[in-house]
């Protein structure tokens, strides 16, 4: 190849670069915007309670552990004090990297969450588990919508 | 002499007839004066056409109550009066829109609002697939989105319709092993709270492995959002309707049944909590009530609640196996405890029915029967042949029929109180009707799980299925009002009908939210035309006021 074939080829593979991120940028401006006041997008996004914090990370576990780790099934560890316990049933330290860990991958009687939950969310859940942890069904979070108190 | 008396007749009859459409055209045009007479405004497109069917919805920032409206064909709307005070105007459900949104709105009186121009956020027929986009769209949409074919929908929409959202799983991306796990979990689990766990199934192994396949496909790690199908937005008749939505203090609830008291207020229940709470809609405040302590190791939670003529309110706890009954002057709540084979924390069945004279109704291990309120004593028990029980209960206005969708296989159980007969006809399969009531004719009408409403027609004793206009919805309940109409929440497809059962004829009304979990609708028959309540799953009570 000459060095002016390089240099057409160079430039064109330039501009088809220009265009696609002009492209991709022309979609995202064009993306609509968020209206959280559709109630949809916030549990869409689990940010009924809180936008984030362990009260967002509340909600979450609600939706995605509290279906087998709850107050009631036999079988199934119980979270609450999970962090004054200081181990996991696998025998490691509990830490966030370790309790994020166990969300990610899940296990053989486990869902991973890795696909499902994004970093910022294991952030909240996990501040929940740690601070707040666990639900209880005699005092659900109260709906910050709700003005006519 | 005769023809010229036969022409004659024919006229009179025309200009009769053509009177009666006239007046029934313009009946039919005229809203009702407390449905009219609010702020107004017109919505139109970037290009200045006017829009049809776009909810117009105002947010009372004193009291978050949102009132909806719908733009007519000539892109006109118009609110009722409403309070004057501050509010957010908005679009719900924009879907093909930008969101429009105008904060901090000063209301008084009846104004001619700011003229709604929206864009589109696209030229084509498919939605963009963005987050803000797929939190729209109905259960139905994403199903009508997805690839697949029509065995695995209908293995998800027979075996997952009953409890939450399809958005709720369609959310979410998993491996094989994940979605095993969830499904597993879901469909074994007895009831909503899934804490006892039945190693047989809602349905087989293969066909669990085939459902999880494809959600494993079509929500896999590596599956992307689809460019979604929108379903058609509301025209004509279907935007003649006010609806109002008002928030509850708690959230995560899973309320389940609304009904209305003498005073005009509406009370609600929670499913999985102890919070019941009794609303005014005219400020949108609530005052809950907490159930007394469940025993230890059960789950709180009521389940079906309903008033009584003196505005004594009644509910199920479906977790302790018990009937409360709550005096709201006293503030006194008497539990009584059930008499059930069920384990705790599985389901009793505790949709139950009380007849006018207070006895409470359900069929259970192959009987009718009626039972004392307060004791929880059988009194009276009317064997069943073929079916073991029912799932929802009712009992016909004069006390003499029983109803209800047959458990757990489909079918339909009537019972005539005063002649000892039973019917058990059979539905279609997976047609799963639950819970119903009966018209004034003594028809007992039902909602079918697999998404058609069902009749049984008590004079040709047979019944009738009708299938719901929109795919993949659901429905749980049914109720007829003082005119014969049946209502219902369509689960699944975000909307709400009405179906006349002498056109047989369905007219559905878009709802401003994606769902239309409603699992037991309250009719106001004070008021014309009707009023209709329900709750919806995620937690906030919804008033439906139809314009004609």
């Amino acid at each position: 190849m000459s060095s002016r074939t390089a240099r057409i080829a160079a430039a064109l593979s330039v501009s088809v670069a220009v265009a696609i991120c002009a492209h991709a940028l022309a979609q995202e401006a064009n993306a609509p915007a968020k209206d959280y006041n559709q109630r949809a997008l916030e549990i869409y996004e689990f940010r009924k309670a809180a936008v984030s914090g362990p009260e967002r990370g509340q909600e979450i576990f609600y939706y995605k552990c509290w279906f087998c780790h709850n107050e009631f099934t036999q079988g199934i560890p119980r979270l609450d004090g999970l962090y004054q316990k200081g181990k996991l049933m696998s025998g490691e330290n509990v830490t966030d990297a370790a309790v994020k860990e166990k969300i990610r991958n899940g296990g053989p009687g486990m869902a991973a969450y890795k696909y499902a939950l994004s970093d910022a969310d294991l952030d909240d859940l996990v501040s929940f588990v740690r601070e707040k942890c666990c639900w209880n069904s005699d005092t659900p979070p109260l709906n910050p919508r709700f003005r006519a108190r | 002499m005769a023809t010229r008396f036969a022409y004659a007749r024919v006229i009179s009859l025309g200009v009769v007839l053509a009177s009666f459409l006239l007046f029934f055209q313009a009946a039919y045009a005229q809203a009702p004066a407390h449905l009219r007479g609010g702020p107004h405004g017109v919505v139109k497109s970037a290009s200045g056409e006017p829009l049809e069917g776009i909810m117009v919805q105002l947010i009372a920032q004193k009291n978050a109550i949102r009132t909806t409206v719908y733009s007519n064909a000539d892109g006109r709307y118009e609110f009722p009066k409403l309070e004057s005070g501050t509010y957010t105007l908005r679009i719900a459900r924009p879907r093909e829109f930008h969101p429009f949104a105008k904060e901090k709105l000063e209301i008084n009186g009846s104004p001619e609002l700011p003229e709604i121009t929206l864009t589109r956020v696209t030229n084509g027929a498919l939605l963009p697939p963005l987050p803000q986009i797929a939190a729209q769209m109905t259960g139905s949409e994403w199903l009508l989105s997805l690839s697949g074919t029509g065995e695995e929908k209908r293995l998800l929409t027979i075996n997952c319709n009953w409890c939450h959202s399809y958005q709720q799983i369609f959310r979410n991306h998993y491996d094989e092993h994940s979605w095993t796990q969830i499904v597993n979990r879901m469909t074994k689990g007895a009831g909503s709270p899934l804490i006892n766990m039945n190693p047989r199934g809602r349905f087989n192994d293969d066909e669990i492995a085939k459902l999880v396949k494809w959600l494993a496909t079509v929500r896999g790690p590596d599956a992307k959002d689809p460019p979604f199908v929108a379903l058609p937005r509301p025209q004509g008749r279907q935007t003649r309707v006010v609806i109002t939505e008002y928030e509850l203090p708690r959230l995560e609830l899973a309320t389940h049944d609304v009904w209305g008291d003498s005073k005009g207020n509406i009370w609600y229940s929670p499913h999985r909590s102890s919070y019941i709470g009794r609303l005014d809609p005219r400020t949108g405040a609530v005052k809950e009530y907490r159930v007394p302590q469940v025993d230890p190791g059960v789950l709180p939670g009521t389940h079906w609640i309903w008033v009584d003529k003196n505005d004594i309110v009644w509910g199920s706890e479906n977790w302790q196996h018990s009937i409360w009954r709550f005096d709201p002057n006293k503030e006194e709540f008497t539990r009584i405890r059930w008499n059930v084979p069920e384990p705790l924390n599985s389901p009793m069945g505790g949709n139950y029915a009380i007849d006018p004279e207070g006895f409470i109704w359900r069929a259970r291990q192959k009987a009718v029967a009626k039972i004392g309120a307060l004791t929880g004593d059988t009194i009276l028990r009317y064997p069943l042949k073929k079916f073991v029980g029912t799932y929802g209960s009712a009992v016909s206005k004069d006390g003499r029929y029983f109803g209800g969708g047959a458990w757990p296989r489909d079918g339909v159980v009537v019972a005539d109180t005063k002649t000892g007969e039973v019917w058990e006809p059979d539905c279609s399969a997976n047609c799963g009707p639950a819970r119903g009531e009966f018209d004034l004719q003594g028809n007992y009408w039902s909602g079918g799980r697999g998404g058609m409403l069902i009749k049984f027609d008590i004079a040709k004793k047979r019944l009738f299925e009708y299938p719901l206009p929109t795919p993949y919805a659901s429905m749980y309940s049914a109720q007829a009002d003082k005119n014969g109409e049946v209502w219902a929440g369509e689960m699944h497809s975000g909307r709400y009908f009405r179906f006349n059962p002498t056109t047989e004829q369905f007219t559905e009304y878009v709802l401003p939210e994606p769902y239309g979990i409603d699992r037991e609708t309250w009719i106001d028959n004070s008021t014309d035309p009707v009023t209709v309540w329900y709750v919806d799953h995620d937690g906030w009570i919804v008033r439906i006021q139809p314009l004609d």
